[in-house]
């Protein structure tokens, strides 16, 4: 990554500890749903961007980031989330990506794998499942761009 | 009293004790009109006999030293004929030693001779024509449960195409069926006796011939065996197939004409004959079943892909919708739990998810609807109802609530006349125009709604914004299922891609069209033409001479309105 973008994300980032989230979801009220959720927490502090489509996402990506976890939509209007996530792997190789869709049988899980996911959140979002797999990829014994060997954790 | 002369002349061997009295009684034929082959007794009589193959046979009791029914069983055998004996018998000769056809006795008068040979070669020939018939029908008996439609439609036409020319000793056959559109009659492949590539150029017009042109469906079939002269054929299909003689038959089913069925070229420059028409016919008949059956089984087979496709596309609109549904449960699900798990969320925060999972719920109403709707459509199961509406009551229900940024503004002319539409159906039309109008101007704006007579028996209604307007290459999709505009501002704003295919499906049942004009950023204006009786033009359309359907064909820059 670019120490020059580095730069940038320092600057725009008020608190140290602040978690940068990335939703991608052309649902508006699903966005809204997983802001509300997360800007809520009581113990760690949340920064929220949204982005709509995949275009969007790889805008916000080169904009608006660094993040410290992608939560990104299989079903896109304008491209598909796995085309979106091996984009996004092009660019970035660490940041936690992790799938939230409706669609939860094995074969879109090992398709998500194989676009190069951490993991994967099947629809409707309990609030509990979400707090938790957030928890887990943004914990603070992780650095903030990740680690693969924590994300291995996160297979079983 | 049948005279000897009168019938057919034919040929007569003579097997006669004596050489001097076989030549005198040859005589006699020959001036009747036979020709006459005088076998002499010996180990060269039966080779002889052989040789000549005649027709009839006069024979004494004894030829050489052989009984003349062993020197017939022999012959009759070698020739596998039945060749017919005339037995000449002296005054005491006794008829049960021989088993012939005829019996003559010594003194020969001349005249019966001649009266008994004429008439066993009449029986012969008739016979031998009978014979060749009944080989013939055999051949046409085959083909009954020769043609298979199991090959497809080539193996079908070369089984036709051979066992015609095998069953009437022809060295070309050809199947050419009717082209309808093109008004003429083309060669099918696979061919007999000519090459694949002369059959693809085979073509014979049906219409607008010279006079003296064969017109197969109302002169019937045709034996030509002068072909390159004959000025009833095409000379160009002649000359294509190199045919020298001809006998075409038409294959017809009931009163209709299916195409043609040729042969060409009898083996050894042979003449097609009036009797081979029979034969042919016959082929015809059994032909015409089997090709009207193949097209029946193509047409089948067509159905069922169509069907498939269908289904395929049933399976993926299901697909879609049963993930358009579950955003917006999902949704009402997930604040629905935060209101419950939450007892000290702020009053104004509680008010908010509450009205998020209310538009929810009528985002998921309007779903169920659109599904429905589009499914009835699909199945041609909607039924409009007619009735009398006044457009501009109708366009003010049509306006969506609660607009704050914009303001809409309905230009209706007084004195318009009353439409025959479905009303409900047309606000459906209306509201979703004017939601989309609203919902893709995210900055404000006017909202027209303007409405103008188009001649005496059409409305124009147009409802303009000033919006998103759409790219110029994605408007021709509009109007499709599921498609939305690709482009992030309106991918945010969200929408199921259903909205303008139904008002399409909606208008178009109305006899009208509907069609987009717009610039990107400047915003759109789309126009419905309805017809002022819709009834009738439904109608119309529904007896399919309708021109006004519509395929929601725009473009974004120019006056692209269709006519």
């Amino acid at each position: 990554m670019a120490s020059n973008a580095t730069w940038n994300a320092l600057s725009r980032v008020p608190m140290a500890n602040k978690k940068r989230i990335l939703v991608v979801d052309d649902h508006a009220p699903t966005r809204a749903l997983v802001r509300t959720i997360l800007e809520g927490e009581k113990y760690e502090s949340f920064e929220i961007v949204e982005a709509a489509t995949g275009t969007e996402c790889l805008k916000a990506m080169d904009k608006k980031g660094p993040f410290d976890l992608i939560l990104l939509d299989v079903n896109l209007p304008d491209m598909d989330g796995y085309s979106v996530c091996r984009a996004l792997r092009t660019v970035e190789e660490k940041i936690p990506i992790v799938f939230v869709t409706a669609k939860g049988d094995m074969k879109d899980y090992a398709a998500g794998r194989a676009a190069g996911a951490d993991s994967y959140l099947v629809k409707p979002i309990a609030r509990a499942s979400l707090r938790s797999i957030v928890g887990l990829f943004t914990s603070v014994n992780r650095s903030a761009r990740g680690g693969k060997g924590e994300a291995e954790l996160t297979e079983k | 009293m049948i005279l000897g002369g009168s019938a057919p002349p034919g040929h007569v061997a003579i097997l006669h004790q004596s050489v001097d009295r076989g030549e005198s009684l040859a005589k006699v034929l020959r001036s009747a009109g036979h020709q006459v082959t005088v076998v002499r007794p010996g180990a060269a009589a039966l080779p002889t006999l052989l040789t000549a193959a005649p027709d009839v046979v006069l024979g004494t009791l004894y030829f050489g030293d052989t009984p003349i029914k062993d020197t017939m069983a022999a012959a009759r055998n070698a020739l596998k004929t039945e060749l017919p004996l005339l037995a000449l018998l002296g005054r005491e000769d006794a008829d049960a030693v021989v088993a012939a056809d005829e019996v003559i006795r010594e003194p020969v008068d001349t005249g019966e001779l001649a009266l008994r040979v004429g008439s066993l070669i009449a029986r012969r020939v008739e016979r031998r024509a009978l014979q060749r018939k009944i080989d013939q029908l055999a051949g046409v008996n085959r083909t009954s449960w020769a043609f298979s439609l199991a090959g497809g439609a080539e193996t079908l036409f070369g089984q036709i195409a051979k066992l015609s020319a095998d069953a009437l000793r022809a060295e070309k056959g050809l199947v050419l069926l009717y082209h309808p559109q093109r008004r003429e009659m083309e060669g099918q492949v696979l061919p007999f006796g000519v090459t694949r590539e002369q059959v693809e150029r085979a073509h014979y017009p049906v219409d607008g011939e010279p006079r003296d042109r064969w017109n197969f469906r109302i002169n019937g079939p045709l034996i030509s065996n002068h072909a390159p002269s004959d000025p009833h054929l095409l000379p160009e299909m002649v000359a294509l197939l190199g045919l020298r003689s001809a006998l075409i038959v038409p294959l017809t089913l009931g009163r209709q004409i299916l195409g043609l069925l040729l042969v060409g070229d009898r083996a050894a420059g042979a003449p097609f004959r009036d009797e081979d028409l029979g034969v042919l016919q016959a082929v015809a008949g059994q032909a015409s079943v089997s090709v009207e059956n193949q097209r029946l089984h193509e047409q089948i087979k067509i159905a069922n892909a169509r069907l498939q496709e269908y289904d395929r596309m049933k399976s993926d609109f299901v697909a879609t919708i049963a993930h358009d549904f579950r955003s917006p449960l999902m949704a009402i699900r997930g604040f629905a739990e935060l209101v419950l798990e939450d007892a000290d969320l702020p009053l104004e925060s509680r008010q908010e998810f509450m009205q998020t999972i209310m538009d929810q719920t009528d985002d998921l109403a309007r779903l169920a609807n659109d599904t429905l709707l589009i499914s009835r459509m699909e199945t041609g199961d909607i039924q409009y109802e007619w009735q009398d509406v006044e457009l501009a009551p109708l366009i003010l229900e049509s306006v969506p609530m609660g607009l704050s940024r914009h303001s809409v503004v309905t230009d209706v002319p007084e004195g318009l006349p009353a439409l025959v539409a479905d009303a409900d159906r047309l606000k459906q039309v209306l509201t979703n125009l004017l939601s989309n109008a609203v919902k893709y101007s995210p900055e404000g704006g006017a909202v027209t709604v303007q409405v103008r007579e188009r001649g005496t028996k059409h409305v124009v209604i147009e409802v303009a914004d000033q919006g998103l307007g759409i790219p110029a290459d994605q408007v021709g999709r509009l109007f499709q299922k599921f498609e939305r505009v690709r482009s992030d501002d309106h991918l945010r704003i969200s929408g199921t891609g259903l909205g303008l295919y139904i008002c399409r499906k909606i208008v178009e049942g109305h006899g009208g069209q509907i069609w987009v004009e717009s610039q990107a950023g400047r915003g759109s204006t789309f126009s419905i033409l309805l017809p002022v009786d819709a009834r009738a033009a439904n109608q119309d359309a529904k007896k399919g001479n309708g021109t006004t359907k519509s395929n929601g064909a725009a473009r974004s820059d120019g006056a692209a309105r269709p006519v």
